[in-house]
């Protein structure tokens, strides 16, 4: 349909992890085969990437920024600790209540929506001889707060007048889109997977849960790079409650890291309000605005008659069963820094691959009071 | 009898170093040495007495925008704030740190959120929207949920009071009606189901077992049950506090109340209040100072008891 619309141009959809194993749920197939009928399903378009691929520079550059914030520590007040930035609900909700004093903490790391947004508006065009506004670039997401993602303006391209992400669907709305042609995804047969750059790789995933696993690789990677320390699995304390848990790395009784997640506002605001008081112990937090992570978000498809918790269950395990790849071995992503973002650590990559956040005024007229 | 603003009635302290817009609503704590106050400004307060003074022990910050209401549950741990952002928040004491942290945040209902109310001896909240809609919530595991959704106004739900005995609330509205809803099993609180069934049935749930509409002539702001006599109050725009008492009737029978106004006269700066003859052995209604800045506005009532 979007094909249809834009006729002059090129399509591109970048379906996320999360999004393909809630379909894969609903439809009970398995993610290879939900993969490739839906990428069958949506060729009128003309390709069909997945963001995990895009994830892989949000985990690197995550990793990165972190170790540049705590070397800092001592003379930056406002270098940790560090909080995750991939959530536009949390970010809107930062941005809106908390202003300028929380944004400095917030990882400048886009999200992989984003930095699909750039590489496809960026790399890809270059690569199919194209500016960036023949592009026509769709993306599925599990909730409704990645369409005010894309919608900001930091990720609209003033010269070509083209934004990174033009249009966001959730996996709910894909499924509407199913049920309206009246096609049962399971009948569909399955086309080959399409890759920005290189063969088509079999379909991965990446450690450290549902919601993208920030703290497990930036954890890993500090642990080596600060401290020499190798990381096998990870031990998560849970706190307060299900969302909120805690690691720790010791050394001889000292704590080396201590990291956080913490999903859900009544958490958030908990760690928030540990940071104005100056009492948060952790050095970076893993923030997710939906209770459960992303593969919980509020545009997921509800499956009938089982209960929520064993529906969610059952999208985590088909989330979890790829084989989890590390992106530092990762080829493509490699040959892309190398290639087209100037190196690893070059300000061309820092600009492409990273963005900034505003305080909003709230509006103060005593005439406007509602009781 | 009457009460006048300034007889016997002396201000001890003014608490103004603690927020930046109106202070919307206030409440004192079971134990009575905290009081919490809600504020346009987007936080809640909770100060303690402090020589002749109070001062601010927390700030709970994290609604998106003005905070209309904060309650204490019986028990004096728990808090309870509500907002223009549509969503509920409750809040758990931490004696030690003399902190709150924030344990859940509800957001079931569609519009702004105008008001609070805990049960009276079970941790059971009720809150009252801009969305017509009375809802309340309770524990479930290591959150809170919405348990009922009470269905049947026509306007904006401004406020809701319990029973004493926690098996029934009024609410009053923009509609110009007070409802009251009784649970269909005796002391399921928490239990499940919507409002207006009409008389008769008996699904589980929550149902509007009386509307009391004709009565009012503008929007009723506010409403108060008496724990002593079980008489119920509404302070309404049309200038006039009502009284409000319940008619005995067998179980089978329908609910019904009935009416004994109180007026307020339209020059608020000295205010009577006069009781039908046969009713003088009634609790007074007490009034607030300061609803003789609001006249015809926001009337906050409540019974002295």
């Amino acid at each position: 349909q979007a094909a249809a619309a834009h006729e002059q141009k090129l399509v591109v959809v970048s379906v996320s992890p999360q999004s393909r194993a809630s379909l894969a749920a609903k439809c009970k197939l398995g993610l290879q085969e939900t993969a490739q009928k839906l990428t069958k399903f949506l060729k009128s378009v003309h390709y069909v990437f997945d963001t995990t691929f895009s994830r892989n520079f949000s985990l690197l550059e995550s990793q990165q920024e972190f170790l540049r914030r705590f070397q800092r520590q001592a003379h930056d007040k406002k270098a940790l600790p560090m909080l995750a930035s991939a959530c536009p609900g949390w970010i809107c909700y930062a941005e809106k209540t908390h202003g300028s004093f929380i944004i400095p903490h917030i990882s400048t790391t886009k999200s992989p929506q984003q930095v699909m947004g750039s590489l496809v508006k960026g790399y890809f065009a270059e690569q199919q001889h194209l500016p960036p506004d023949r592009i026509y670039h769709v993306t599925v997401m599990p909730c409704y707060d990645k369409k005010l993602e894309a919608s900001r303006p930091d990720f609209f391209n003033q010269e070509y007048q083209t934004r990174d992400v033009d249009c966001v669907i959730t996996t709910g709305e894909v499924l509407k889109l199913l049920e309206q042609e009246g096609v049962a995804l399971a009948d569909v047969d399955p086309a080959p997977l399409d890759t920005m750059m290189g063969a088509a790789p079999g379909l991965g995933g990446h450690a450290g849960g549902g919601s993208g696993g920030y703290l497990e690789h930036i954890f890993r990677h500090a642990a080596r790079e600060l401290f020499g320390i190798h990381v096998g699995s990870i031990h998560y304390r849970q706190l307060r409650n299900k969302d909120f848990q805690e690691v720790t790395l010791e050394r001889d009784g000292q704590v080396l890291l201590h990291f956080a997640l913490a999903y859900g506002f009544r958490n958030i605001q908990n760690v928030v309000q540990k940071l104005k008081r100056g009492k948060c112990p952790y050095h970076y937090v893993e923030v997710m605005a939906c209770p459960s992570g992303c593969l919980n978000g509020g545009g997921q498809i509800r499956l009938e008659g089982e209960s929520s918790k064993e529906e969610l269950q059952q999208v985590e395990r088909l989330y979890r069963s790829l084989k989890a790849e590390v992106p530092e071995d990762n080829q493509a992503v490699r040959e892309l820094y190398q290639h087209w973002l100037g190196g690893w650590g070059s300000e061309r990559a820092l600009s492409v691959l990273h963005t900034q956040y505003h305080a909003l005024e709230r509006a103060n007229s005593a005439l406007s009071i509602k009781w | 009898p009457c009460v006048r603003a300034g007889e016997g009635w002396a201000c001890r302290a003014v608490l103004a170093e603690g927020h930046q817009r109106t202070v919307r609503r206030v409440a004192w704590s079971p134990c009575g040495h905290f009081l919490a106050s809600a504020s346009f400004d987007g936080t809640a307060c909770v100060w303690r007495r402090c020589g002749n003074g109070f001062e601010v022990v927390a700030t709970l910050e994290g609604h998106e925008n003005e905070v209309k209401a904060v309650a204490w549950a019986p028990s004096g741990t728990l808090l309870a704030t509500c907002s223009r952002d549509k969503s509920v928040w409750v809040w758990e004491v931490d004696e030690e740190e003399q902190e709150f942290e924030c344990v859940s945040v509800l957001s079931a209902h569609s519009q702004d959120v105008k008001h609070v109310a805990w049960h009276p001896s079970q941790e059971v909240l009720a809150s009252a929207s801009y969305d017509d809609t009375v809802r309340l919530y309770r524990e479930d595991e290591d959150d809170w949920l919405c348990c009922a959704t009470l269905e049947g106004h026509t306007s904006t739900v401004w406020a809701v009071a319990w029973e004493r005995s926690g098996q029934r609330l009024v609410s009053c509205s923009d509609d110009r009606t007070l409802r009251v809803w009784q649970c269909a099993e005796p002391g399921d609180t928490a239990g499940t189901g919507t409002g207006d069934t009409g008389t008769g049935t008996r699904a589980p749930g929550w149902h509007c077992v009386c509307t009391l509409s004709g009565y009012h002539g503008r929007s009723i702001y506010d409403v108060a049950w008496c724990g002593l006599t079980g008489a119920v109050a509404s302070a309404c725009g049309d200038d006039a506090v009502r009284v409000f008492h319940e008619v005995p009737a067998g179980p089978a029978e329908p609910v019904t109340f009935a009416l004994l106004t109180l007026h307020c006269s339209a020059s608020v700066r000295s205010t009577s209040v006069e009781a039908e003859p046969s009713r003088r052995k009634s609790p007074s209604v007490s009034f607030s100072r300061h609803m003789s800045r609001i006249a015809r506005a926001v009337l906050p009532v409540s019974f002295r008891e």
